[in-house]
């Protein structure tokens, strides 16, 4: 202080000058000689946050000391002048809590300053509730420590609290007498709350749980063995309940699986994981057939491995014979070879059988083989649809209907493979069922005499053999099947039969190929008939180099049919229009309605004289292209009469409005089947081609 | 539907068959309607609306008569997509019956009687075949053929054609 400014008569006693001496500091300004007063200013802060049981003390400059047992604002006791620095900072954080400043520091400036105190809960407690406690007492430990007696159900508090971002873990130290109890909602993590959900439930019952089983649908003769954790095995010999040995305890976990298949079953376990919670568990096996079951007198037959694929794969001979079945008359059949295999066998593993005389039909989609010709050995799986029930199919021909149920197999045709692929158990009891639903009606042809061959290759036009089915029950169709009956059902993409060829793939490497179609070559026929002709299928439409497209394509409508104008001619006149037409490899002759063409007393024609050389001309669904063909027909007794044709050209009236091109359209031709939906480079299929 | 003569069937007696025709379609009369197959070929004209509830077909037939007015054309749509027509004479006898469509249509239902027939003559083919079935015979004409997907075929009692139609007229 510089006496020198002040102003001289100010002089007086020293309490006077005490007092003046205060009074001369405040009003004295610094440096220079000023005659006005000097002014002074607070300094304080507001407080915000602190919870009502606490309180802050705060300090300016590292003294005065300000205590806030509230939220609000006050003023350090001690003003400052203008000029001077401030520091307010936390000498005594609240309980509990912390406080930051901000705007706390800095040079006072001709105004008061106020800082800003904010305070926030830095730990929260953590709490529930037990219940079920009786008698006795029980010890909560948080985090391992923090021991807390609890001898009464209801609400508790450990006493140290966590802070906030930091786990918690309640555990039961030790348990009361005659009882166990368990935490749940037990751990976590402090998120700026309190935690008031640890619940402690104490029980006097078991402490451990046991694992039961109820098995149905087991055949008599068989067993199924299950297993609980890998380890504790449970032996069925027939339908019912039985508990695992093992007790679990709570907390722990079970997982029940099928240890061995019973024979020609498969049983399916339904929740059979979980986490044992305070009650038994009971745990469902349902068990359904699925080994092809062979009627007696079948003979039995080895399977062998895959056998060697041909090279080219996509090439099998077609055969036009007498048949499987000595001293039953067929003509214009032709048969291919199939061979079936156990789905997800390959190479040596694999169990195959090998069919012949499978009739190779365009007019049908899907691969039916008579179970009768097939080894039990070869375990195709049923196929099973959601329900988890065997599958029935009938499919109704115009003569004969064939019925039984679904499986899955891994068809090979030359060296394609169809991988798992829904086929048709001619005969096949599905799920053991031994009846026919009443609605399969019409002559049942599940032998080999019957149905005059081993089985039919369907690789026709479409994909699956009924599209309809996926959506409707069509009476006649498909079943839903128990042991106790069939119902008729709709059924799924992975259950309705398919057309082997749309699912081929490469044997090896598992790419899909050659399945957009087939080709079909059969040397021609004269009018005396043959006694056996071979031709060939080719598999892929311009897939390989040995199955470019050729010839004139005609596309057929979704029934796969297309028009034949008989005895029109592709320039102007026609004839008489047919529009539900088609080429049929299954059919054995030219099935088409002339009243002016003569009949012998079987039904068949017999023109004369013989040959008869007939024209008609076909095109495409929509009318486009029209094409004229002709083709001969022979008097068909003189054939049948000499006992040991195969093939001729015969044929035989049906209804008007169709006209059926039968295995002799095929002979000296080549014909293109293309499949529905898939490309090729005369378009996308449906189309015949030739 | 307008009132129809209660059956009789044809005016000659003609051949056993057709005689136990009458007998069925008298039994079925009686009875009412029972869960035996019913005669829809050579039966009753009401017949019609008994297949058609058992093939459960969603609308009423749906008639046409003749121009000559001697017989009605009753056609039924199956769910599955086939179309079943049934000729019925002015007299009540349904003497024709055709199918076509994607779906073999019930035969044991539309067939009647004639059904077992069908069964047994397909059975004594001597050649192997699935795919057309033809039978002509003075009391019965059977006609059958098609392949997955589309069916065609028709039947009928030639003996039991109204004047006015031909064989041709049934499709």
């Amino acid at each position: 202080m510089d006496w020198t400014n002040c102003s001289p008569g100010w002089i007086v006693s020293i309490k006077t000058l005490c007092t003046l001496f205060l009074v001369a500091l405040v009003g004295c300004g610094g440096g220079g000689g000023g005659s006005t007063p000097s002014l002074t200013y607070t300094v304080g802060a507001t407080v915000t946050g602190l919870n009502g049981s606490t309180s802050v003390v705060l300090q300016n400059n590292g003294g005065s000391d300000l205590t806030f047992n509230a939220n609000g604002t006050a003023n350090f006791s001690a003003t400052m002048p203008s000029g001077f620095t401030y520091d307010v900072t936390v000498l005594t954080q609240p309980t509990g809590e912390t406080c930051t400043v901000t705007n706390g520091k800095g040079t006072v400036t001709n105004a008061n300053v106020v800082a800003s105190i904010t305070c926030s809960q830095s730990t929260y407690t953590i709490g529930g509730a037990v219940s079920g406690l009786s008698g006795s007492q029980v010890t909560l430990l948080d985090n391992g420590g923090n021991n807390t007696p609890i001898s009464a159900n209801g609400s508790f508090v450990f006493s140290t609290p966590i802070a906030n971002g930091s786990a918690y873990s309640v555990t039961v130290g030790s348990q009361p007498s005659g009882q166990t109890c368990w935490v749940t909602y037990g751990s976590g993590t402090v998120s700026s709350a309190n935690i008031t959900n640890v619940a402690v439930v104490c029980s006097s019952a078991a402490s451990t749980y046991s694992v039961s089983a109820i098995v149905t649908g087991l055949l008599s003769n068989t067993s199924v063995v299950l297993q609980d954790n890998s380890a504790d095995n449970l032996t069925f010999t027939a339908n019912g309940t039985a508990n695992f040995s093992t007790t679990l305890s709570n907390g722990s976990t079970y997982h029940v699986t099928v240890l061995t298949q019973p024979t020609g079953e498969t049983c399916t376990v339904t929740n059979g994981s979980g986490t044992i919670s305070g009650a038994n568990v009971t745990v469902s096996v349902a068990c359904a057939s699925t080994a092809a079951n062979n009627p007696a007198g079948t003979a039995s037959v080895t399977p062998t491995t895959v056998p060697t694929l041909p090279t080219p794969g996509n090439v099998i001979p077609l055969v036009v014979d007498a048949g499987p079945v000595a001293g039953r008359p067929g003509i214009n059949v032709g048969f291919v070879s199939v061979t079936v295999c156990t789905p997800g066998t390959s190479g040596t593993t694999a169990a195959c059988q090998t069919i012949d005389h499978v009739v190779l039909d365009t007019g049908s989609y899907g691969l039916r083989l008579l179970n009768s010709q097939l080894s039990s050995s070869l375990n195709l799986p049923a196929a099973t649809n959601v329900s988890n029930h065997a599958v029935g199919e009938c499919l109704q021909f115009v003569i004969g209907t064939t019925w039984g149920s679904v499986r899955l197999a891994d068809v090979y045709v030359g060296g394609e493979v169809a991988r798992s692929i829904p086929i048709h158990d001619i005969g096949d009891h599905p799920a053991g069922y031994s009846g026919i639903p009443t609605d399969c009606t019409g002559q049942i042809q599940d032998t080999q005499t019957a149905l005059g061959a081993n089985g039919i290759l369907g690789v026709g036009l479409f994909v699956k053999d009924c599209d309809a089915c996926l959506t409707q029950v069509i009476p006649a169709t498909y079943y839903n099947c128990t042991a106790s009956g069939c119902t008729g059902s709709t059924v799924t993409a992975s259950q309705v039969v398919k057309n082997p060829v749309a699912e081929f793939q490469n044997p090896v490497t598992g790419v899909v190929q050659d399945n957009n179609g087939e080709k079909i070559i059969l040397p021609a026929v004269g009018s005396g008939g043959s006694t056996g002709i071979t031709g060939s299928v080719t598999f892929g439409i311009g897939t390989q180099t040995n199955n470019a497209l050729s010839g004139t394509v005609y596309p057929t409508d979704v029934y796969g049919n297309f028009i034949t104008d008989y005895q029109g001619t592709n320039n102007l006149s026609a004839g008489t229009f047919m529009s539900s037409s088609f080429l049929d490899s299954g059919s054995n002759g030219f099935f088409f309605k002339d009243n002016t063409i003569a009949t012998c007393a079987d039904g068949w024609y017999c023109p004369s004289p013989s040959p008869l050389t007939l024209y008609a001309t076909n095109s495409g669904y929509t009318g486009s292209p029209r094409v004229q063909t002709s083709f001969s027909l022979v008097y068909a007794d003189t054939l049948f009469n000499l006992g040991n044709i195969v093939a001729g050209n015969v044929g035989a009236p049906i209804s008007i409005g169709s006209f059926d091109w039968g295995l002799p359209f095929f002979y000296g031709r080549t014909v293109f089947v293309a499949i529905s939906g898939k490309s090729t480079s005369g378009g996308v299929g449906p189309y015949w081609a030739y | 539907m307008k009132a129809i003569q209660k059956v009789n069937l044809i005016q000659k007696p003609a051949t056993g068959r057709i005689m136990r025709m009458l007998q069925l379609g008298m039994l079925w009369m009686a009875t009412g309607m029972s869960s035996i197959a019913h005669a829809s070929l050579g039966g009753d004209a009401s017949s019609i609306e008994t297949d058609r509830m058992v093939m459960r077909a969603e609308h009423a037939a749906k008639q046409t008569p003749s121009p000559t007015g001697n017989y009605t054309v009753y056609e039924i749509a199956l769910p599955s997509g086939t179309l079943v027509r049934q000729y019925a004479s002015s007299a009540g006898v349904v003497f024709a019956v055709t199918w076509k469509g994607p779906f073999i249509p019930n035969l044991k239902q539309i067939l009647g009687d004639h059904y077992q027939t069908l069964l047994a003559l397909q059975a004594q083919q001597t050649l192997v075949g699935h795919r057309s079935f033809s039978h002509h015979a003075g009391d019965l004409v059977i006609e059958s053929s098609g392949h997955p997907r589309s069916f065609v075929g028709r039947a009928y009692l030639p003996a039991a054609l109204p004047a006015g139609i031909t064989p041709q007229d049934i499709q």
